[in-house]
């Protein structure tokens, strides 16, 4: 790669319109791909994804690196790369061991 | 008196909090409804261990100096820790990938001496909560379950996997000494609470198991104070 194209494409990395693909992961492996703005409330893509697995945005858990993202995270805010993953969880309870 | 004390301020922190809308002032994303769960006997989720551990380690932060003497440790807040671990060794070759690279860096962090403790609260059957602390300088999983049942194979397998991942040593397994619950609901506060324990070197203590709705109280409390402040300072 030139060193004119890897110019253009560190601009296009940290552009917060550029579109970025992400791929969410649920526990058991099912993959649903999203490609949003940088700049984008990772919300959205949570809202988004439970509309299409049918279930309740507050009865799952999105985490990525290992942390649960945070209300006002963006793509961009977390510093994530393109075809990055996010895990998808379901709530967890307990009590006591039945 | 203090029982007392903490009541009159949950009472005024109920009056002055919104039915709904989202908490402001801890990590994750929660409903302000949410925090209610705290006044009752019913079971903690992951959110509430998330901000019970989150408050922890602001605490434990805020009082501990840093000491090279000190056990250095972290404490993870997101209870799913131990769900990813496992998919990783089911894809042993997807732990060398950037997907992992987070945990990696933590395992790396943990054999370098940067933190020589690791704790973090796990769900066992989608029921129970219990305690976990690896100490890497002493090579040992400190394993705490309210109800003294040993650690089950599962969870201990893959957090062997992973610690295996980082050092040839083998980790031995020790109780932690948490307290013993008495009820049908109180598994995840005294996990949290024997981790804080185990952490601050005892000195945050052990809370006695009559006292352990008391500690929810104190916890409502906190959380409710802290997202009067954000909002007021927002």
């Amino acid at each position: 790669m030139s060193d004119e194209e890897q110019n253009t494409q560190d601009i296009k990395a940290e552009d917060p319109n550029a579109p970025i693909n992400v791929k969410v992961v649920s526990a058991s492996g099912e993959e649903v791909f999203f490609k949003i703005k940088r700049s984008t409330k990772l919300s959205k893509l949570q809202g988004a994804y439970a509309s299409k697995v049918g279930k309740d945005v507050s009865s799952i858990r999105f985490l990525y690196d290992g942390s649960r993202i945070q209300d006002d995270d963006t793509p961009s805010s977390l510093d994530m790369e393109d075809n990055d993953t996010i895990d998808v969880m379901v709530e967890q309870v307990g009590g006591s061991r039945s | 008196a203090e029982t007392k004390s903490l009541l009159r301020k949950a009472h005024n922190h109920l009056q002055a909090l919104p039915w709904t809308g989202p908490l402001h002032g801890v990590r994750g994303e929660t409903s302000i409804d949410k925090i209610t769960i705290y006044l009752t006997k019913e079971w903690l989720a992951d959110d509430h261990i998330h901000h019970i551990l989150e408050l922890i380690n602001r605490e434990l932060e805020a009082t501990m100096m840093p000491n090279m003497d000190e056990p250095r440790f972290i404490i993870q807040e997101s209870t799913h820790f131990l769900t990813l671990m496992g998919q990783a060794q089911e894809n042993p070759s997807t732990y060398h990938t950037t997907s992992y690279d987070w945990l990696r860096h933590l395992g790396e962090s943990l054999v370098g001496a940067v933190y020589n403790q690791f704790g973090t609260v796990i769900n066992l059957g989608g029921n129970h909560w219990v305690a976990c602390i690896i100490d890497f300088r002493k090579e040992t999983i400190h394993y705490g379950d309210s109800l003294g049942k040993p650690i089950p194979t599962l969870p201990l397998g893959t957090l062997r996997w992973w610690i295996s991942q980082h050092t040839e040593s083998t980790f031995m397994v020790a109780n932690l000494p948490i307290t013993t619950q008495r009820d049908g609901y109180s598994c995840g506060i005294l996990a949290c609470n024997v981790i804080a324990s185990f952490c601050s070197d005892q000195r945050v203590p052990l809370v006695p198991a009559n006292r352990a709705d008391e500690m929810q109280l104190e916890i409502f409390v906190r959380i409710a104070a802290s997202h009067h402040n954000h909002v007021s300072t927002h």
